[in-house]
Formats: structure tokens, C-alpha cells, sequence
């Protein structure tokens, strides 16, 4: 499914009566099938517009279609995974995962078969019976994409999910979420503030600028996958450059791997 | 049950023994005077045979339902009146101050006005349990439900749940944990609001009973209803415990 973002604008009121732009005259087209990283730094605006996507929060200019179809609100083929953990306590990794399938109504039989095979997708065999509170951050993360992907999304909305791990988890579970988006054939929008991460995963990577939150370049990252540092050093580098300067992180190299 | 758990459950029954021995011990001399010496093996008898020969079963019957129709009304306006709170903003604006004064005030100062108000026989006394165990329930209800992670909503809406949905499917499961601390605290409120009301208020009941005998010298009689009261609320709190425990397990550390 596509999605067309026209002159999307969202302001909060201020404690002062004043208002706080918080994204101002964003147009985009996400692309059927394309996995597009939305990167900038904390508080640009970038949870924002992915809940504006998502039908969570209301835009106070512009306007959201999907396939062209003008859309306000959730949507039933649009899921998100949130950056903090979502997945509910009192129930097992199978129960999560199954949740929308349940309350959607799905046949119980059918249910059960989706939801195993989406353990396998998530690689959680062997802690389906499992509470959240028995698993660690980024096998809870693995339970809540797996919970968003048993629907069939046709546009699966990631805000930094895998914000709270660890490079090496963040890097192998960015891998298998690319197998399972070549594999699903949704269209990925991930955000993200980390440089390596969009270019590791991303086909397009739009830089959001602060104060207000704009999109001010889309790079097209043409790099070969599997992408490692090591495999096009130049080229990566040279995006990782770009990307940079673009985000104002010239000089603080630190940050780049924030 | 490891070993240092059981050694735990050990000495707590052990102090328990050493203790009630030693009241048996006390009791025996006679060190609290000639009324007041009952030791608890006596308590304990006298206990078993005025409820073997049906003296106190009426007081414990009616002390029961006062208590269950107090829990039970406090649950109907406790439960609700948390959910109210929560969804409107102004309103627990405007009541908190109130809620959290709620156990200041000395509800048993006001036991005249409930005469005037309820009139006499059970009313002023389940009233009573009523208004002390509202408090409990209604403030760890609005908690649980302001508890609820935000991302958790998030989920519920993403998904296009609707009103009843959300509700039953992810408001009450995320809420149940907290909410059960009310409803526990609300059960052993409104007994101890019956128990206590039955001094002042009433002409049958458990306090009553003990009341009673205290005023008539009856020690015997009323150590073996106080005895009585100890183990009942003792029991019921257990009970509630154990199903908060098991309500709990799956919350996160
Ligand atoms: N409900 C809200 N009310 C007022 N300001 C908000 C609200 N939500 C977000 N903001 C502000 O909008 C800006 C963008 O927030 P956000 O989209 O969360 O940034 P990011 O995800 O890029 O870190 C921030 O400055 C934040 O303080
Ligand atoms: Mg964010």
C-alpha cells in the first residue's frame, strides 16, 4: 500500500496560549513495498508524524491518503510496533502475539496455526508459553513485531524498536526484520536516530530537521545488501557523511553511534 | 519450598507457639489479675463450646452479613466511583484533595449522626462499613487505572478495539493487579468498621458480644469471641493475599 503525506502540519497549544509547531508542511509518497527509515535527531518530530500515519494523533493541517484514498484514523492494514515495550503482561508470548487475531475474530484454528508459525518468523520457539516479564527486552520487542506482522499489514509503522538494545542485537534483529519485510512484502516505515541503522536497513532515508519538524532531503540508499561497513567502505561511509552534516552532527562523531 | 523458605514458615510458626505459650504460661500465674488471666487453651475451648452449643452462632451470623451486604455496597460505589475518576479529569481534580483526606477523619466520631440518619438495627452499622472501606477500594482502582502504560492504549486504539473491547480485553487485565490491593484493603475496612460500629451501635453482633461481656465481667466469654475475630479477619486476609499473589505474578519487575 502507498502512502501520501500532503502538507502534513501538527501544533500543540502552549502552556502560555501560544502554540509549538512540532512538524510543519510535511509531503511525502512512501512507496508500495519500500522500506523508508525516517532519521533526526531526539525530539524532531519523527514519533509524531509515524502516530499521524498510524491515525493516532490528528494532523492540524494536510492531509493522509492511502492508495489515495484520503484517510483519517486508525486503519485496519496499518500496525505499529512502539518504541517502549507494548507487549501485555498477562499474557504468554503466544497469547500476545494472537491478540489482534483474536480480537478480530479470527477461527481459534486458524488462529493457532498463524500464531506458530509467526513464533518460528519471530524466533521465539520454545518460549511461547513465556510471560514478558521472563523474557528479555529484545525477544519482548520480537513478540510485539510478531503480534503486528500475524495481521498481514500492508504498512508496518516502527518507531526506533530497536532503540533500547544493544548494537549487536539491534544490528542481528535488524536482519531478520529485513528477511521478514522481503519475505511479507509490506512497506516498512522505520524510524530511527541512529546513522547506522537507516543505512544498514533503509531504501530511502528522509532526514527530518527540528523546530519545526520538516523533511529536508530524501537520500536514496542504493547500497548492495547484505550492507556491512566493510563491504562498500567508501560508499557507506561517504552516506554516513551525508547524513551527517545533514543532521547537524558534523564534528561529534560520538553521537553518530548513538 | 527450599530449605531457607520452609525455615522461614519454621520460625514463623515458631513465634506464634512461644508467644501464645507464653500467654498460657502468664495467664496461668495469674499475672493479669483474677478477671483478666485467661489463658488461650481456655479461650480456645470456651470458643468451640459456646459455637458447639449454639450461644454465639446468632451474633457471628448477623456480625457475617453485616459485613458481607457493607463489602458488597462499598464494591458497587467503590469500584464505579474509581472508573469515574479516571475518565473525567476535572472531577478528580476537584475530589482528590478529599480522597486522600479520607482516612483523617474519625468516621466513628460522627456515630450519633448515623443513629439520626439510619435510625437503629443494622443500617448505621453496615453504613458504616460502607463509608470505611469506599475509600480503599475507589482510590487503588483510580491508581491501577492511571497506571495502565499509556503504550498499552496505544495498542487497543492502533488496533481499532472498541469501547468494550478495550475494556474487558486491556483496561481490566492491566488494572486488576492494583485494583485487587482495594479490593482486598476495602474487605478488611468495612470488617473492621462493622466489628467497630457493633460496640457503639449495636444489640446483637460479634462487638456487640464482646462489648458485652466485657461490661459484665465475662472475661472467658469475650477473649473466646475476640479469638474468634482474630482468626476469621486473619483467614480472610490470607485468603485475599494469596489471590493478589497469584493476580501479581506476571507484572514486571
Ligand atoms: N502531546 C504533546 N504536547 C505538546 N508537545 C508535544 C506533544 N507530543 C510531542 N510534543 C513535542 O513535539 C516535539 C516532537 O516530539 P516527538 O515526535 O516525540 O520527537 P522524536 O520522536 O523525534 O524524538 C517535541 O519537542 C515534543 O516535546
Ligand atoms: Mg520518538
Amino acid at each position: 500500500m502507498r502512502v501520501t503525506l500532503q502538507g502534513i502540519g501538527k501544533s500543540y497549544p502552549t502552556q502560555g496560549g501560544g502554540t509549538f509547531v512540532a512538524l510543519e508542511n510535511v509531503s511525502l509518497e512512501i512507496r508500495e513495498g519500500e522500506f523508508l527509515a525516517l532519521i533526526g535527531v531526539s525530539g524532531c518530530g519523527k514519533s509524531t508524524l509515524l502516530e499521524l500515519i498510524a491515525g493516532l494523533q490528528t494532523p492540524t493541517a494536510g492531509t493522509i491518503a492511502f492508495d489515495g484514498i484520503p484517510h483519517v484514523g486508525p486503519h485496519p492494514r496499518v500496525s505499529v510496533v512502539f518504541q517502549e515495550d507494548s507487549t501485555f503482561p498477562w499474557k504468554t508470548v503466544a497469547g500476545n502475539i494472537g491478540f489482534g487475531l483474536e480480537m478480530r475474530g479470527a477461527d481459534p484454528k486458524a488462529r493457532a496455526r498463524r500464531v506458530e508459525a509467526m513464533i518460528d518468523l519471530v524466533g521465539l520457539r520454545g518460549f511461547e508459553d513465556r510471560y514478558p516479564h521472563q523474557l528479555s527486552g529484545g525477544m519482548r520487542q520480537r513478540v510485539a513485531i510478531g503480534r503486528t506482522l500475524v495481521l498481514d499489514p500492508a504498512i508496518l509503522l516502527m518507531d526506533e524498536p530497536f532503540g533500547a538494545l544493544d548494537e549487536q542485537t539491534r544490528f542481528l534483529l535488524g536482519e531478520e526484520l529485513l528477511r521478514i519485510w522481503r519475505e511479507s512484502g509490506a512497506t516498512v516505515v522505520f524510524v530511527t536516530h541512529s546513522l547506522h541503522e537507516a543505512v544498514q536497513l533503509a531504501d530511502r532515508i528522509a532526514v527530518i530537521a527540528p523546530r519545526p519538524g520538516r523533511i529536508v532531503r530524501i537520500i536514496d540508499n542504493d547500497l548492495s545488501r547484505p550492507r556491512r561497513e566493510s563491504h562498500e567502505a567508501e560508499r557507506y561511509g561517504a552516506m554516513i557523511e551525508e547524513l551527517r552534516v545533514l543532521l547537524g552532527l558534523e564534528g561529534n562523531r560520538e553521537q553518530t553511534r548513538a | 519450598m527450599s530449605r531457607r523458605e520452609r525455615n522461614l514458615v519454621l520460625a514463623r510458626v515458631a513465634i506464634v507457639v512461644v508467644a501464645v505459650g507464653i500467654l498460657e504460661l502468664l495467664a496461668r500465674l495469674g499475672t493479669f489479675g483474677p478477671t483478666l488471666s485467661v489463658p488461650p487453651s481456655v479461650m480456645l475451648q470456651t470458643l468451640m463450646a459456646s459455637l458447639a452449643d449454639g450461644t454465639l452462632v446468632p451474633d457471628v451470623v448477623r456480625t457475617a452479613i453485616e459485613i458481607g451486604l457493607a463489602y458488597a455496597i462499598a464494591l458497587a460505589i467503590g469500584l464505579p466511583l474509581g472508573v469515574v475518576l479516571w475518565r473525567s479529569r476535572p472531577l478528580a481534580i476537584a475530589v482528590e484533595p478529599y480522597l486522600l483526606a479520607y482516612y483523617v477523619i474519625p468516621l466513628f466520631a460522627f456515630y450519633p449522626l448515623f443513629i439520626k440518619i439510619f435510625g437503629g438495627g443494622i443500617a448505621p452499622i453496615v453504613a458504616i462499613g460502607v463509608i470505611n472501606g469506599i475509600g480503599a477500594i475507589a482510590m487503588n482502582v483510580l491508581v491501577g487505572l492511571r497506571e495502565i502504560p499509556r503504550v498499552q492504549l496505544a495498542v487497543a486504539r492502533s488496533l481499532m478495539l472498541g469501547q468494550t473491547q478495550t475494556l474487558l480485553h486491556v483496561v481490566v487485565p492491566a488494572t486488576i493487579p492494583q485494583a485487587f490491593v482495594g479490593i482486598r484493603l476495602g474487605f478488611i475496612y468495612s470488617l473492621i468498621g462493622v466489628i467497630a460500629a457493633e460496640f457503639i451501635l449495636a444489640t446483637a453482633g460479634v462487638g456487640y458480644r464482646i462489648a458485652y461481656d466485657y461490661n459484665n465481667f465475662e472475661s472467658r466469654s469475650m477473649f473466646a469471641t475476640i479469638l474468634l475475630v482474630l482468626i476469621a479477619s486473619i483467614a480472610a486476609n490470607q485468603a485475599l493475599i494469596s489471590i493478589e499473589r497469584r493476580l501479581q505474578r506476571h507484572r514486571r519487575a
